[in-house]
């Protein structure tokens, strides 16, 4: 089972609804039992270093870098680029 | 007519979660979903609303209780709760005219965008949820649902105009062209924008610091469960409960935070396959044209300035609320002060000396709006999940998006002439605001497009 993390403020609407959506083009691959998504606060993070394989900023202008794999969680919220962003996750997770 | 309004009195008397799943999945079926999935929505929508019930009275079993303790004990009259965004914006949810509210966002965007009176296509389908709570705040005082959802639908007018005039300035700052920011709270910049001058006359912008540091220190504060577990013990200890119970409510409070979240989260979940509907649906009715995609404000939420200053505030905003006449809020799940700081950060550039002056200028503001809004939130939290505070308890929120705005516009509502004579003071402001941003907005696009900015990274 592979972690992806997605980080907003609250944990709550944005990071959730690219969590969502996430979670269909999981589903879409046949690939949601082999990945969790979770969203999360943005100030939680660094609890979740060990556990996550995967890490979808939305705010990645300013932001520290994490040790992990990160990718862009923009393109799931405005639709485009999205297929190409998924890719990029899949193979970090060794899934594509 | 009347076989309709009494089928609909029939829906809405079966309870609010109960109603709202029902009309969630027909929105669903509306909308071409598959029908599992439109049911599954639906469900899940109920689903939330029984769960922030069952947070939020946990919240007054434990949190409200020793609250109780610690006015006997000290004196200090704070009888309302906070309970922070998340609960109170998805009780707005549970209000039976809620879900009208989507197709009103979704046509005053249309037509704005038909009529090229804005470039923004707001596909930030959480925020509808804040155009319910406006309709509904306006609707309790005047008792007009047609009034409520007006002014809420001028709040879409505006919301759209401020993300057009801001685009540069939020590219710059995030650097991802193409999207804007129809976030309610950044039209606090009315009211903001003459402080902001002032003080970029007064203040050199290099005085400034690194926040990214302390907050690497610090940021362990910012964490619900650490947040709510020593606010909890300092309310237990201030109303003279024993070390194990201090002990013990610092955890149930900081469950408290920690499950507000978990549970919201569902709202979104079940109102994210509905916003990707309607989101598709206005896009295949502009596909020829060029709009910028309208986001939440977390895009800029990797910068550490917000957070800094959001836990260093925590401390001044609980002196505020024991000392200043008048005011009845305990601050609790809004501690975390973003709708202030965040249109802070927004219109001085992320510069951290003059987001911590406006902070601390502004929080008394937020304390007596929270205060003035308390019976209201109480209101919606017994209609919308039968929550039942105790006698002689309130539920409000502190930190509200656009505190001063919605004050403003309620009491205009209401009658009042101080409202009124606030509404024109608005009206005057909001001419200055617009014009200036829109000025200030031109100067980024000439600095972007100069320096030949990188595309999204």
């Amino acid at each position: 089972m592979k972690t992806i993390i997605v980080a907003c403020g609250g944990g709550i609407a944005t990071s959730q609804t690219v969590a969502v959506k996430l979670g269909n083009l999981l589903d879409d691959r046949g690939l949601r039992g082999q990945v969790a998504v979770e969203a999360i606060n943005i100030n939680s993070i660094p609890s979740y270093l060990d556990t996550a394989d995967a890490y979808v900023s939305i705010a990645q202008s300013g932001e520290t870098t994490y040790d992990l794999p990160t990718f862009s969680g923009i393109p799931f919220l405005t639709g485009m680029g999205a297929d190409e962003e998924f890719d990029k996750i899949l193979t970090a997770l060794g899934l594509a | 007519m009347d076989v309709i309004r009494s089928v609909f009195q029939w829906l809405i008397d079966l309870g609010a979660p109960v109603f709202l799943a029902i009309i969630l999945t027909l929105i669903g079926i509306v909308f071409r979903m598959k029908i599992t999935r439109a049911i599954s929505a639906g469900l899940t929508l109920g689903v939330a609303l029984a769960g922030i019930t069952l947070v939020v009275d946990y919240m007054l079993q434990n949190v409200g209780e020793a609250s109780k303790a610690f006015v006997e004990n000290t004196g200090v009259s704070l009888t309302a709760l906070d309970m922070g965004w998340p609960p109170a914006l998805g009780m707005a949810w549970g209000w039976q005219f809620a879900f009208l509210m989507f197709p009103i966002q979704i046509v005053v965007n249309l037509v704005m965008l038909a009529l090229r009176w804005t470039s923004c296509l707001n596909v930030d389908m959480w925020n509808v949820g804040n155009k319910v709570l406006t309709a509904f705040l306006v609707t309790y005082v005047s008792d007009m649902v047609w009034l409520g959802f007006t002014v809420a639908a001028l709040q879409a007018v505006a919301e759209l105009k401020n993300a057009d005039v801001t685009r540069y300035r939020l590219q710059k700052l995030t650097g991802i062209p193409g999207v804007s920011m129809p976030h309610p709270m950044f039209l606090t910049g009315i009211w903001l924008y003459p402080f902001i001058k002032v003080m970029d006359r007064l203040l050199p912008s290099t005085w400034n610091i690194d926040a990214q540091k302390l907050r690497d220190k610090i940021g362990v504060f910012g964490e619900n469960h650490v947040m709510g577990f020593l606010i909890g013990c300092g309310i237990g200890a201030l109303g003279g409960y024993g070390p194990s119970a201090v002990l013990t409510l610092g955890i149930q409070a900081a469950a408290a935070l920690t499950l507000f979240p978990m549970v919201a989260k569902l709202f979104t979940t079940a109102l994210t396959p509905v916003s990707e509907a309607a989101t598709n649906f206005t896009k295949r009715r502009f596909n020829d044209r060029e709009f910028t995609i309208g986001l939440d404000w977390p895009i800029m939420a990797g910068r550490s300035e917000h957070w800094l200053l959001m836990i260093l505030t925590i401390p001044v905003l609980l002196l505020y609320a024991l000392i200043l006449p008048g005011n009845m809020v305990l601050p609790f799940g809004g501690l975390m002060n973003i709708c202030l700081v965040v249109p802070l950060f927004f219109f001085t550039m992320g510069n951290f000396v003059k987001m911590a002056i406006g902070t601390i200028i502004g929080i008394p503001m937020q304390l007596y709006v929270a205060t003035f809004f308390a019976p209201y939130f109480t209101s919606l939290a017994e209609r919308t999940g039968g929550v039942e505070p105790p006698a002689g308890q309130q539920l409000a929120w502190f930190g509200m998006d656009i505190s001063e705005l919605r004050y403003i516009v309620v009491d205009a509502a209401s009658g009042s002439l101080i409202g009124i004579a606030l509404a024109v003071v608005t009206a005057v402001l909001a001419f200055f605001y617009f014009r200036g941003i829109k000025r200030d907005d031109l100067v980024f696009k000439a600095e972007l497009e100069g320096t030949n900015v990188a595309p999204n990274t």
